[in-house]
């Protein structure tokens, strides 16, 4: 891969239009696959935006218990169903723990459930997908029917009843979501594999005896890569949907572990009294789902070989 | 083409015989019916074993699967413990208010998604294209239940206090005597929740599908020999423009009952979904296990549906 990133496409691409126009042509400056990815990406200002409002997300979960004076389950006995005030700027709810402070250890779950899932979906959905579409036939036939299989079971039925057995824990609900979700991308990535597994540079490969595994490794996985890319980052934002909605009902992450989704069903019963309780848990699953998609968005123009400068 | 319908048809059956082992499995190993005559300290075991045998629970548990599955496509549902009734009497009355809101809102959805999307399409970023596309990415950037609340907030109760008078109903689907008027009043908000993100969605894929025929051959053909542009679009483009959409909406139709859970849930909304959730957390086994297979026939079945349908559509894909 780091070949792949190093290769100078002056030869192809975009930078050939730029080569043809420059009258000396050994001036020229190659551009990298790295800068001309970068180059794309940062006119894409919603992405942009999205990008750096997730790391800024993901350091505060990181270091939640540095940024907040307060533990989540910390009483403040003389601010009870306090609205937003300056000392709690997210209000505090009828046990008088400041809100803020749940919100951000509620994110610690949330953005790491979506997270690991985005990952782990990933990495087995293309893993099975390039097996089957690099091996074909049987192979093919078999982890395909069993794709077919995962992505027929009704999702959200399941997952809460998987929830009411299992009482889930952040690890087992990520694990779960893996389960039923890394199917879809089984799919797409072996449709993608299809259409490069003929190409000349693998049947070069081939031909001068690369192994199996290198081929897939070193040949399919680069081509597959911006594709895969997109589509962590869009499972990332269903894994928060989802995980949320699960907790919001009763069967996910469970209580006193704070998560976005169960702050909210704390929340519906002084909802008409407590607005901020149900307003900025709910904000923050929205963001952050907002600028994952955003980013994911920003990527696909980016990585897509075929967009024009 | 017939023998791509018969394998698709076998390989249905086959997925919903494994879905229904999952779900049996899953159900009956998750919960145990018994748990609360069991702390009872009144009853002796031998009477727990006794009810047991009643209700067929000593059995294994392959046979009891059988029992399940063949009482099910037979028309026995079993029988709901929390009730105390058949599980058909449960589920009947809550068939109807189901099928009135996912009906309220696939109209409600396709009405605004589809000329929405077909309008973006022809004016490409646009303003309306433009504001379109960010309001289609916060649509599926919602949670359904957190939008259920702030409806709920805004227009159930801050409306209320403000008009002085209940304009939408937070809960429920009809007050007791209520006519035309007051179902309306119910049906609003969790029709809302429930298209949001169905607009989002559609709008864009009939969008993109409307941008793939507008750069086609045949298309740049009718307007080359004089067609007005009006003909052009609705009587060209539109009809070529539709299939793929319509094809994702027939899909969406058996997850429907899934997605209904949620906001069932959130509005009190006395369908399946909600009893589903509700059986869920009294550990009503038989409802639940009878709910879950009802989504997984249907799902299949519109996957099955979509598949033939596509094949039949559009004359591009043939199958060997």
């Amino acid at each position: 891969m780091a070949e792949q990133d190093r290769m100078s496409v002056g030869s192809a691409g975009g930078a050939a239009v730029e080569a043809a126009g420059a009258e000396e042509y050994g001036k020229v400056k190659g551009r990298t696959q790295r800068e001309i990815i970068w180059h794309r990406f940062r006119r894409h200002r919603l992405a942009l935006a999205g990008g750096v409002v997730l790391i800024l997300l993901y350091l505060s979960a990181i270091f939640t218990p540095w940024i907040t004076p307060y533990g989540f389950n910390e009483q403040n006995f003389t601010a009870i169903n306090s609205a937003p005030t300056l000392e709690h700027p997210m209000g505090t709810d009828r046990l008088g723990r400041d809100e803020l402070t749940r919100v951000l250890y509620g994110g610690r779950v949330s953005l790491m459930v979506g997270l690991g899932v985005g990952v782990f979906c990933t990495a087995i959905g293309a893993g099975v997908g390039i097996l089957a579409g690099y091996y074909g036939k049987r192979v093919d036939t078999g982890l395909m029917s069993f794709t077919d299989f995962i992505l027929v079971l009704p999702l959200i039925p399941l997952l809460l009843v998987a929830g009411s057995i299992f009482q889930f824990t952040p690890i087992t609900m990520t694990m779960v979501l893996v389960l039923f979700l890394w199917g879809a991308i089984a799919r797409l990535t072996r449709g993608q594999v299809l259409a490069v597994r003929n190409q000349e540079y693998v049947q070069a490969a081939k031909a001068i005896g690369v192994s199996d595994f290198k081929i897939m490794l070193r040949h399919i996985l680069p081509n597959v890569v911006g594709v895969l890319v997109v589509q962590a980052t869009l499972y990332v934002a269903l894994a928060i949907l989802l995980e949320s909605a699960a907790s919001f009902l009763g069967f996910g992450i469970q209580p006193p572990t704070p998560s976005w989704g169960n702050l909210l069903t704390d929340a519906r019963a002084t909802m008409t009294t407590q607005w901020w309780l149900t307003v900025f848990p709910g904000a923050m699953i929205v963001i952050t789902a907002l600028c994952v998609n955003f980013l994911g968005d920003g990527l696909r123009d980016a990585l897509d070989p075929k967009s024009v400068e | 083409m017939l023998a791509y319908t018969i394998r698709k048809f076998i390989f249905s059956v086959v997925v919903l015989f494994l879905a229904s082992v999952v779900i049996f499995t899953l159900v009956n190993l998750g919960y145990d019916p018994l748990t609360s005559l069991r702390t009872n300290p009144r009853l002796t075991p031998e009477q727990i074993n006794e009810i047991a045998s009643i209700y067929g629970l000593d059995r294994p548990l392959y046979e009891r699967y059988f029992i399940w599955i063949g009482g099910f496509f037979q028309g026995d549902l079993g029988f709901s413990v929390n009730n105390q009734s058949p599980v058909s009497n449960v589920l009947a009355p809550r068939v109807w208010p189901t099928i009135l809101l996912m009906g309220s809102s696939l109209v409600f959805t396709v009405i605004i998604a589809i000329p929405f999307g077909i309008y973006s399409a022809i004016r490409k970023y646009s303003a309306a294209d433009n504001v379109g596309t960010f309001f289609s990415f916060v649509g599926y950037s919602m949670p359904s239940f957190w939008l259920g609340l702030i409806l709920q907030l805004v227009l159930g109760v801050y409306l209320t206090a403000w008009a002085g008078t209940r304009v939408f109903y937070t809960s429920g689907m009809s007050t007791q005597g209520g006519g035309i008027v007051d179902m309306l009043q119910h049906l609003t908000l969790p029709v809302i929740t429930l298209s949001v993100i169905g607009i989002a969605s559609y709008s864009r894929f009939q969008r993109s599908a409307m941008l793939d025929v507008l750069s086609s051959d045949y298309l740049r053909t009718a307007r080359a020999k004089g067609l007005s542009q009006t003909r052009v679009y609705l009587k060209h483009a539109l009809r070529n423009a539709l299939i793929p959409v319509v094809t994702l909406i027939a899909l969406e139709m058996g997850v429907l009952l899934g997605g209904a859970i949620i906001t069932e849930t959130v509005f009190a909304w006395p369908g399946l979904g909600f009893t589903l959730a509700d059986a869920l957390y009294k550990g009503d086994y038989d409802v639940a296990q009878t709910l879950l297979m009802i989504t997984a026939v249907l799902v299949v079945f519109f996957n099955y549906v979509a598949d033939i349908a596509y094949s039949l559509i559009d004359p591009r894909i043939t199958y060997a």
